[in-house]
């Protein structure tokens, strides 16, 4: 038997994801001990886990070093893909949204030079040229991007809202809802067909899981 | 100018001879099985018109590269072969020619995105059986895409088959508004079985929704499609699966049903496939190695309607299963002097016509430095012309 490799976004998200994996009789006491592998093997049931940075999974996956992974909506969105997205976890759920002061609104509907910043180019460009075809500016940023509205850089923001805290303490409030966004289980292409029975055993039991928890 | 004169594009790549032989090998490989089962060479420019791919229902416009001719018309490296063997056959051809059967060999051009190690430049290895629409056809093409993926080396894979009709009809009878159809099938084609899944909820049809729901897991042998046999009601859907029953039996007593799955919700590489697809899989690629389908309406789009079905393989990813390992070497080293120079290089003549590759030394007559080097290189035997080894 091969092993199936699963990648995990690094984060709140792979931890919440172990716990769920256990539900259904997959663990990795390994992944427990702290230590500074990078690579976690179930030698007993041919699985290993590795954390990647959330962005890098869907790389991992397309590729076939990962046969399955798992990671936000928001990287399959921006990162564009060629893989199956199999399964919608219902955690981690949080929204794409644009968001400034309160007072570009206007600006926001009827301008052609509106500037935008966020870690998210192609997210921005579909919502603004193809579903509200307005031509925009756009400022990429890897972190804070809420700071761009503050200090001048851009007039809006496009990014992951999950409560809305940051924003409203900083004054800033979200303009527009583009999608919703949750953590999928993303498979690979290949992986998909050559190691199908245990992959569909795995989602069947995520289902069941998710289905409860809902 | 230094700084674009060291290194390639990114996308396209040199073949240092480990690679380029293992290449040609499995090239070789190909066409031979090709070949023997009756299929003869072709050939098509590498840049023609932009009217041949664009609206063929291929490889998108914005996936290819072109360039103004000197007239100002479109032209385009060649992103596929099938338009341009359909474009061929129904030109050069006509129905008194029928069954046509080619093949080829040849550099595909493809924009890719960036940085992510993927080909703009690729070689594909594929037949195309023009003129005949039958179960007869397809199957001599799947027995021809197996051998051809054996001989090719790979032990390990799969043949996934669909069939094109079948998410059509599927979809026809989810029976939901044309914005929703359209949604699905986009979402089927991008493998977003989340939003599938999501859209499914819009039919009233039970049924349709289970196999919709379903889709990713419709994957693996005969139990599939009693899966869902009672679930389709329209005939066209019915057909689909039965045809794919019936190729899979026919390829069981063949014996070759062991590299057969079947993939339901398959959606071939290209639109312009209007019936049996087809997609190889190895392990140690993280994409297919094989493409292929039928196609019976894009011959007709250069004059002259004929049915067709063939497939490619995708030499680059059958490699990046494979490891390059094999030295390229000579069999035979020909040590000689000056004196000795005519009777070296007639030796060495002979021994080609037996089939040696045999490389005259270069480095001198002395027996020592020309051991020395054969091991370095790999060579197994050295020949002495008119030198006297002193051993």
């Amino acid at each position: 038997m091969e092993y199936l490799t699963f990648a995990l976004a690094k984060g709140r998200l792979a931890d919440k994801t172990m716990e769920l994996l256990e539900k259904i009789g997959i663990t990795c006491d390994e992944m427990k001990e702290n230590s500074r592998k990078l690579i976690f093997t179930n030698e007993e049931l041919k699985l290993k886990f590795f954390l990647a940075k959330a962005s890098d999974v869907p790389t991992y996956v397309e590729s076939g070093t990962a046969d399955i992974g798992i990671v936000g909506k928001d990287t399959l969105l921006e990162e564009g893909r060629n893989l199956y997205e199999v399964m919608d976890l219902k955690m981690g759920k949080c929204r794409f949204a644009v968001a400034g002061y309160k007072e570009t609104m206007d600006k926001l509907n009827n301008s052609l030079d509106l500037r935008v910043a966020t870690k998210y180019p192609n997210v921005a460009k579909e919502y603004f040229y193809r579903k509200k075809h307005q031509t925009i500016e756009i400022i990429k940023l890897h972190g804070s991007v809420e700071l761009a509205p503050i200090v001048g850089l851009s007039d809006v923001i496009v990014d992951i809202v999950e409560t809305g805290s940051t924003l409203k303490a900083n004054g800033l409030d979200v303009l527009a809802d583009i999608c919703p966004v949750s953590a999928r289980v993303v498979v690979n292409r290949v992986s998909m067909k050559l190691e199908h029975e245990r992959i569909a055993e795995i989602m069947s039991g995520l289902r069941k899981m998710a289905g409860e928890s809902n | 100018m230094l700084k674009n004169k060291l290194h390639t594009p990114e996308g396209v790549k040199d073949y240092l001879p480990e690679e380029c032989s293992l290449k040609s090998e499995i090239e070789k490989k190909a066409a031979e099985v090709f070949c023997r089962s009756g299929y003869a060479p072709i050939t098509s420019p590498t840049f023609e018109y932009n009217d041949v791919f664009s609206n063929m229902g291929g490889i998108k416009d914005r996936r290819t590269y072109k360039f103004l001719d000197r007239d100002g018309s479109l032209l385009v490296l060649r992103p596929d072969m099938t338009p341009a063997i359909a474009r061929i056959a129904a030109t050069a051809y006509s129905e008194k020619d029928i069954p046509m059967r080619f093949y080829y060999i040849e550099n595909m051009f493809r924009s890719n995105e960036n940085y992510q190690g993927k080909l703009r430049e690729f070689t594909q290895a594929g037949i195309e059986l023009i003129g005949i629409n039958s179960i007869d056809a397809d199957i001599e093409v799947l027995v021809i895409a197996i051998d051809s993926l054996l001989a090719a080396g790979l032990k390990e894979f799969k043949l996934d088959i669909g069939h094109a009709l079948f998410l059509r009809s599927v979809i026809d009878e989810a029976d939901v508004d044309e914005k929703t159809a359209g949604k699905i099938q986009q979402a089927i084609m991008n493998k977003n079985y989340v939003a599938v899944n999501e859209l499914a909820e819009k039919t009233d049809n039970e049924n349709i929704k289970y196999i919709l729901q379903e889709l990713p897991f419709l994957i693996g042998d005969m139990s599939v499609i009693d899966k869902v046999k009672d679930k389709v009601k329209s005939g066209t859907a019915a057909y689909a699966l039965d045809y794919l029953s019936r190729v899979y039996t026919i390829m069981d007593s063949l014996d070759m049903s062991k590299y057969i799955s079947f993939d339901l919700g398959v959606i071939g590489s290209m639109d312009y496939y209007t019936g049996l697809i087809f997609r190889g899989y190895a392990r140690g690629t993280g994409s297919s190695v094989l493409d292929g389908g039928r196609y019976d309406n894009m011959v007709e789009k250069f004059g002259s309607p004929m049915p067709a079905v063939g497939f490619s393989l995708k030499v680059n990813d059958i490699m990046s299963t494979m490891k390059a390992d094999k030295r390229v070497s000579a069999d035979v080293l020909m040590v000689y002097g000056e004196d000795s120079r005519a009777e070296a290089f007639k030796k060495a003549e002979k021994l080609r016509a037996e089939g040696y590759a045999v490389e005259m030394s270069l480095i001198g007559s002395d027996i020592d430095k020309n051991k020395a080097y054969a091991e370095e290189k790999g060579i197994g035997k050295i020949v002495y012309a008119g030198v006297k080894e002193a051993e």
